[in-house]
């Protein structure tokens, strides 16, 4: 029998140190070992998964799919219905919703099938875009006209406005308070970018109005949070200021 | 009903047409009761909800004999041979006709059992050098449910190794026919009509350390002489759970005030250990099923440290008011009605899925401090109980609380199993060292 004097409790004769404190165990001289044995085997026998491994691609893969044939059902719904009515083959009305559908297809089909390559998947989408407006402006009376003053400047801004933003927030090494200054300076930048785009084309100059009211508001915002994150951070412990502290480890 | 002499593959006909029932159909199904579906919407490797209960033989355990007497003890219990599948709705148990198979123990025990695989069984038979284990998933049964059935398949072993009795006594055989009352869903039969409102608790003291890697769970036995825990508990006038309760609180206010002055401040809070009540004594059940409820007796830090006397007092006193049929049966009809309301039978399984573990993490489960489950004094037959040296209650894991004990007494020892998923034993150093402090000798033993 063995015993551990700081607990005042018998272990195992085979036990080196006490399980509750770990100190040394005295062993008697007549220690018997041989009816004691381990009561658990040493090996550590995984647990099967609830359900088997689908690697994260092929699932990806799966949906894309069930999306795919999902888009299906509405388009040829649209298709039948129009030809019903038209009493022809011909596509009239029907072309909007066939067109919007393929658009949702193309924004759902992008980022699950070119996840983690952000850059494509915003030219995806873009391109998506740019294909959807340039078909609706031209579906309206034959021609390409409002879509250059309005929806590709919007489109461009949009996409590199984003583009900045995310590729920033990506390769910034000290991740906070300083993805939030990104978004709101993209923000303001969409905001003037928007104004400067619509009153050109309805006043034919170049004039700011209400952007100038987003735009004072969240700079000073996101200045303060970039002062925040690289400049007060490094003079006081924030954590210690909002005590935060890690949990102890036994 | 019982029939010693029919042969097993008759059992095995009267049994699966028992299975198939008057509809001929190929399986049945059935709901889950009111734990269940409360355990089945929390599982997850993190909240495994497995709980483990062995029987130590006198020689090493026959594999081959031990499947034998699996494949023959489980049609006496249709409502274990179950797999769990998913609805849009609610989860339910499908009759899995395949026969369990044995498996190899591990360091680790009471792991996640994937319940909603094809064809897996909600319990896992393990077998190490002596001992047989089964690892119960707490949606199927509780404590008494699964004591039932290892009784049975310990004796079904000793029947295959060759070894006859004359009276088995209250253990299952598998050549009887299971009575429909095994099968109820005993929270709806014994819940009655009250409006008695809902109490909410405030958070309990929870022990502050960081969780180990999922999967790692550590157990602490303390093996004691049950005449000398009688003895000490008597001279309190309480009983043994009683003692044992008081002595797990007074170790974790001892803890507490372990802490330096930062961390005492922060965590000064209600001491509750959650006391889970085997309700088959107070409503006359035969159910297999969960058919367990709780109480919390416990201490307020808050008003000062409690000397043991007063632990007792509280604890002693509390348990003799709340360990009443009235005050469950208002429980058990507040907790059967969440899942009677249409909204919530409307709900998609995946939002109760998701709201339930948060559910378990935020509301509830921080309400205590620990948990002590006690399955009583173990007896068998005396032709059963020559070849069985140990049995042993394993509580599941409790990932908020971190440590919870379990306690079943067997011949002349008391067994307290102490599962943690931290690594250091300090709530069992407390404790172990009070229980010696008080003159009963204790031996550890760990995985």
């Amino acid at each position: 029998m063995s015993y551990c004097i700081n607990c005042n409790v018998e272990v195992d004769s085979f036990i080196e140190k006490c399980p509750l404190c770990q100190s040394i165990i005295q062993k008697s001289d007549n220690i018997d070992q041989i009816f004691e044995e381990k009561k658990y085997p040493t090996e550590i026998i995984e647990e099967e998964k609830d359900e088997p491994k689908i690697s994260d691609k092929r699932k990806r893969f799966v949906a894309w799919e069930a999306v795919s044939v999902s888009a299906v059902v509405p388009l040829l719904i649209v298709l039948g219905i129009n030809m019903f009515v038209e009493r022809s083959f011909t596509i009239t009305w029907g072309k909007y919703p066939l067109t919007g559908i393929v658009l949702a297809w193309l924004l759902i089909s992008v980022p699950l099938l070119l996840l983690k390559r952000p850059i494509l998947i915003v030219v995806g989408e873009t391109l998506s875009l740019i294909a959807f407006l340039v078909l609706i402006d031209f579906y309206d009376n034959g021609a390409i006209d409002w879509y250059y003053q309005i929806a590709l400047p919007i489109i461009g801004l949009t996409a590199l406005v984003t583009s900045i933003v995310v590729i920033l927030s990506i390769k910034v090494k000290n991740k906070g308070v300083n993805i939030a200054a990104f978004v709101l300076f993209g923000i303001s930048a969409m905001c003037l970018g928007l104004d400067l785009i619509i009153l050109s084309y309805i006043h034919e100059t170049i004039t700011i109005k209400w952007s100038l009211y987003v735009i004072i508001p969240l700079t000073i915002i996101g200045g303060f949070l970039l002062y925040l994150h690289y400049r007060l951070t490094r003079i006081v412990d924030m954590k210690r200021v909002l005590e935060i502290k890690k949990k102890l480890k036994a | 009903m019982v029939n010693n002499d029919a042969p097993y593959s008759e059992t095995f006909k009267v049994h699966d047409r028992f299975l198939v029932g008057v509809s001929d159909r190929d399986n049945e199904w059935h709901r889950l009761e009111n734990a269940a579906t409360g355990f089945s919407l929390i599982s997850s490797p993190k909240i495994p909800q497995v709980f483990r209960l062995s029987a130590t033989m006198n020689e090493t355990i026959n594999i081959t004999q031990l499947q034998k007497a699996l494949n023959n003890i489980i049609v006496r219990f249709p409502y274990f041979r179950v797999n769990m599948k998913t609805s849009i709705f609610w989860h339910f148990w499908e009759t899995n006709l395949d026969y369990p198979k044995i498996y190899p123990d591990s360091k680790y025990p009471n792991n996640f059992i994937p319940i909603t695989n094809k064809s897996e069984f909600p319990f896992r038979v393990k077998a190490y050098k002596k001992r047989i284990a089964i690892e119960y998933s707490h949606c199927l049964t509780d404590g008494t449910g699964g004591l039932t059935f290892l009784k049975a398949l310990v004796a079904e072993y000793l029947n295959v190794r060759g070894i006859k009795s004359e009276d088995w006594g209250d253990i299952l055989r598998p050549n009887q026919i299971p009575k429909l009352e095994e099968y109820e869903d005993a929270y709806r039969r014994y819940s009655q009509k009250v409006r008695t409102g809902r109490e909410f608790l405030s958070n309990a003291f929870i022990i502050p350390f960081k969780r180990e890697k999922v999967g790692i769970y550590h157990i602490t036995k303390g093996l004691m002489p049950i005449k000398k825990v009688l003895e000490e508990s008597k001279s309190f006038g309480i009983s043994i759970t009683e003692y044992i309760v008081s002595i797990y609180i007074e170790s974790l206010q001892e803890l507490l005030y372990s802490f330096p002055a930062n961390l005492l401040k922060k965590n000064l809070k209600p001491i509750r250990i959650m006391v889970p009540v085997n309700l088959r004594n107070l409503f006359p059940s035969k159910t297999m099923r969960n058919f367990s409820l709780y109480i919390l007796p416990g201490i307020d830090p808050r008003l000062g440290r409690y000397n043991f006397d007063e632990i007792v007092r509280q604890v002693h006193h509390f348990m003799k008011k709340e360990v009443h049929p009235k005050a469950f049966t208002s429980t058990m009809y507040k907790n059967t009605t969440i899942e009677r309301r249409m909204f919530l039978r409307l709900t998609p399984l995946a939002l109760k899925k998701f709201f339930g573990q948060r559910g378990y993490y935020y509301l509830g489960t921080p309400a205590y401090t620990g948990i002590l489950t006690n399955l009583g004094r173990i007896k068998l037959p005396e032709e059963v109980e020559k070849y069985v040296e140990d049995v042993e209650f394993v509580p599941a894991q409790v990932p908020v609380n971190k440590v919870g004990a379990a306690m079943v007494s067997y011949k002349d020892k008391l067994n307290i199993n102490f599962g943690r998923i931290i690594k250091d034993p300090i709530v069992e150093r407390f404790f172990f060292r009070n229980i010696a402090k008080k003159g009963i000798p204790v031996k550890i033993e760990t995985n």
